[in-house]
C-alpha cells in the first residue's frame, strides 16, 4: 500500500463529522434547535458539538495515513442521508400537521395538579399560556364541573375531524416533554359557528360549557368541557408553535 | 491481487454511494414538484422533522456512551475489573441492576458501555442486568415519572419495582441459557487504524487483521514506547480515547440513524388514533401498548410524558408494560444490539423481554389495579 494516497475512509468520516458540527452549529445558532428538541435539551447538544469537533480535529491526523480497511462502507450514508435532509428541507415545527396523525388528546392527561385551584379563582377569566397550559388546561379537562361558566381565554391551532357536530372544532397545541418524537397534541373541544380555515390559528375567548363526547376510535363515552366562543381572532402562528412543560 | 480487488471493492461502493445519495437527492426534488401523493412534501417535511428530532436527542448521549465505552477500554484492565466483580453470580446481576441508581445512564448511552465492559470480561448475566435496569433506575428517569404522573405515585414505584425485577429475572435466564459472550465475532470491528494515534509506525497491524484482542497487545505496546515522557503519554492515551470514540460513534451511529428512521417512519404513516382503536381489550391492550414501546423509541426520560397520555385510554397494566419495555428494548436498541451481539441472542434476548413484560401486565390487568 503506498503511503502518499488519502485514506477515503478518514475523509468521509471527517466529512460526516464537520457535516454533523456545522449541522448542529447552525441550528443552535438559529435557535431552530427547538423545532426539534425541548430547551433543556438544548445543553447536551452544545456537548455533542463539542465531542464531534473534537472528534474532527482527532480525526484529520489520520488524513494521509493508510488504512489497511478494505472499501467504503456503505453504512457512510446512513450518517449522509439526515445532513442532506437537513439541508436540502426547512425547518419547520411539526405542530398542525401532526395533528392529523397523532390526533388530539381531549381527555384530562394524568391527574390534576395537586392543589392547582387556589392559585386560579375560579369565575374569573382564565388565561391559558405556554407557561400554564399543560397544568391547567389538564386542570380544566380532570374537574369539568368546577370550572363550568368560567370564561377562558385560549391561542392554539384549529383541527377539525369528521366525527365532530356542526361548529364543533377543536383547539389544541403541541406539547414537546423531550423531542419531537414525544409530541402530543392536546386542546379543548370547541364551539364556533363560523367557517374557518383548518390548521389556522387562533386566539379564542369564550366560556367552558360541557357537553356529551364519544371518542369515535375508543368508544369510550363522557362528559368533556366544551369551549363556547364569544370572540375568536385568526392570529400568525407563533414563531415556536411548542409547548415544552 | 488480493490488494486490487480491495481497492476495487472500495470504489464500486464510493461510486454507489454517490449514486444513492444522488437518486434520494432527485426523489426528494420530484416529493417538492407532485405534491398531494404519498410522497408529499408536507409528509416529508413531517418525517424529516421527526426523524432529526430523535438523532438530535440520542446523539449526545451515544457520544457519552462512545467515550466511557472509550475510557473504559484504555484505562481499565480486565484485572482491575475482575477485582471488583462479585464472584457470586446472583449477588453480582442484584448489584448490577441496582447501578442504574448510582450511574444516570440512558438506553442509547449503554450499549456501547456494556459491549465494552463485556469485552472487558464482565460476565454476560451481569451486563445484561445492568442495561436492561439502569436505564429505568436511572434518577433522571424516575424524576420525570413521577412529574408525568403526579397524581399518581403508585406509578413511579411501581415503574421502578417491576423494572429491577425483570431485569434481574431476564438476567438469570441468561445465565442459565447462554454460555460465552454472545458478541459477534467478524462484524465489529473498531477501526483497526485506531491504535496508530500512539504515534508509532503501524505496519503490525496486518498481522492481526482480525483478532479482536488486538487492543490489548497494542496497550502494552504504548506502554513501554510512550513512557519515555509522561505528557506525551498522557496525550497518546487521549488520542487513543478519542480515536476509540470516534470508531464507537460510526459503529454504534449507524443503527441509532436506522431505527431512528423506523421509527420515525412509523410516526409519519401510522395515525395513532387506529393504533387506539384496535387496542381496547385486557389482552389486546397490553399487545398494543408494549409494540408502541418498541416502535416509538422514545427516550425512557420522556416516555413518561407518552405513557400518561395514553392512561385515560389504556389499562393500567398496558401502561405500566409501555414503562418497563420500552427503556430495555426499541427498535433502536435493537439494530445497536444486533451491531454487537449475535443475532440468536438477541432475539432470544428480546423474547425474554416481551414474555416477561406482557406477564407482568397481564396479571396486572387480572388483579384489577
Amino acid at each position: 500500500m503506498r503511503k502518499d494516497k488519502i485514506n477515503i475512509e478518514a475523509l468521509i468520516e471527517l466529512v460526516i463529522l464537520i457535516g454533523f458540527s456545522y449541522l448542529i452549529y447552525q441550528l443552535l445558532e438559529s435557535g431552530n434547535i427547538l423545532y426539534y428538541i425541548h430547551p433543556k435539551m438544548t445543553k447536551y447538544v452544545l456537548f455533542a458539538l463539542i465531542a464531534l469537533i473534537m472528534l474532527a480535529l482527532f480525526r484529520i491526523r489520520d488524513l494521509f495515513k493508510t488504512s489497511h480497511q478494505s472499501g467504503v462502507k456503505l453504512h457512510y450514508l446512513m450518517f449522509i442521508l439526515p445532513l442532506i435532509l437537513a439541508l436540502m428541507l426547512e425547518h419547520q415545527s411539526i405542530s398542525s400537521s401532526s395533528a392529523d396523525i397523532r390526533g388530539v388528546n381531549l381527555d384530562a392527561i394524568g391527574g390534576p395538579a395537586p392543589n392547582i385551584s387556589t392559585y386560579y379563582n375560579i369565575g374569573k377569566r382564565v388565561v391559558l399560556e405556554p407557561s400554564n397550559y399543560v397544568t391547567l388546561l389538564s386542570e380544566i379537562l380532570y374537574s369539568v364541573d368546577k370550572y363550568h361558566g368560567s370564561e377562558l381565554e385560549i391561542e392554539g391551532f384549529v383541527f377539525k375531524e369528521p366525527h365532530l357536530a356542526e361548529g364543533q372544532i377543536i383547539i389544541s397545541r403541541t406539547i414537546i416533554s423531550c423531542c419531537v418524537a414525544d409530541a402530543e397534541n392536546i386542546g379543548i373541544l370547541s364551539y364556533w359557528q363560523e367557517q374557518l380555515p383548518d390548521n389556522a390559528w387562533v386566539r379564542a375567548v369564550g366560556t367552558i360549557q360541557s357537553t356529551d363526547y364519544t371518542n369515535p376510535k375508543s368508544g369510550r363515552n363522557g362528559v368533556v368541557p366544551m369551549l363556547v366562543i364569544q370572540e375568536l381572532e385568526i392570529i400568525p402562528e407563533p414563531d415556536n408553535p411548542y409547548i415544552y412543560p | 491481487m488480493q490488494q486490487l480487488k480491495k481497492e476495487k471493492d472500495s470504489n464500486v461502493a464510493l461510486v454507489i454511494l454517490i449514486v444513492a445519495a444522488g437518486l434520494f437527492y432527485t426523489l426528494v426534488r420530484m416529493g417538492q414538484i407532485y405534491e398531494g401523493a404519498l410522497f408529499s412534501l408536507a409528509t416529508l417535511q413531517s418525517f424529516k422533522t421527526i426523524f432529526l428530532g430523535i438523532l438530535l436527542e440520542a446523539l449526545p448521549f451515544i457520544l457519552i456512551g462512545s467515550f466511557v465505552s472509550s475510557l473504559i477500554q484504555i484505562f481499565v484492565t480486565e484485572e482491575a475489573l475482575a477485582k471488583i466483580i462479585p464472584k457470586n453470580v446472583g449477588l453480582g446481576i442484584v448489584t448490577a441492576a441496582l447501578l442504574g441508581l448510582v450511574f444516570p445512564i440512558c438506553e442509547c448511552a449503554i450499549i456501547p458501555v456494556i459491549r465494552r465492559l463485556i469485552k472487558k470480561g464482565v460476565p454476560l448475566s451481569m451486563a445484561i442486568a445492568f442495561m436492561l435496569a439502569a436505564p429505568i433506575l436511572n434518577p433522571v428517569v424516575l424524576a420525570s415519572t413521577y412529574y408525568a404522573f403526579s397524581a399518581f405515585t403508585e406509578i413511579v414505584i411501581m415503574r421502578a419495582a417491576f423494572g429491577f425485577i425483570i431485569a434481574v429475572a431476564i438476567a438469570a435466564a441468561v445465565k442459565l441459557l447462554f454460555k460465552g459472550n454472545q458478541l459477534t465475532g467478524g462484524d465489529y470491528h473498531p477501526h483497526h487504524d485506531c491504535c496508530s494515534h500512539g504515534g508509532h509506525d503501524h505496519s503490525h497491524h496486518h498481522d492481526h487483521h482480525h483478532n479482536h484482542n488486538h487492543h490489548a497487545n497494542h496497550s502494552q505496546h504504548h506502554h513501554h514506547k510512550d513512557a519515555k515522557k509522561g505528557a506525551s503519554r498522557i496525550f497518546g492515551g487521549f488520542s487513543e480515547v478519542m480515536a476509540h470514540t470516534s470508531s464507537e460513534f460510526f459503529d454504534v451511529g449507524k443503527y441509532l440513524i436506522f431505527g431512528a428512521i423506523l421509527s420515525a417512519l412509523v410516526q409519519t404513516f401510522v395515525p395513532r388514533s387506529s393504533l387506539i382503536a384496535i387496542g381496547q381489550g385486557p389482552v389486546s391492550s397490553v399487545l398494543l401498548m408494549l409494540s408502541l414501546a418498541f416502535i416509538l423509541s422514545l427516550c425512557s426520560e420522556a416516555d413518561a410524558f407518552v405513557a400518561r397520555s395514553f392512561l385515560s385510554q389504556f389499562t393500567t397494566g398496558s401502561i405500566m408494560g409501555f414503562l418497563v419495555l420500552g427503556p430495555m428494548i426499541d427498535i433502536k436498541n435493537m439494530l445497536m444490539l444486533l451491531g454487537a451481539f449475535k443475532k440468536k441472542f438477541v432475539l432470544s434476548l428480546m423474547a425474554l423481554i416481551f414474555f416477561f413484560t406482557f406477564t407482568m401486565a397481564i396479571i396486572l390487568n387480572m388483579a384489577g389495579v
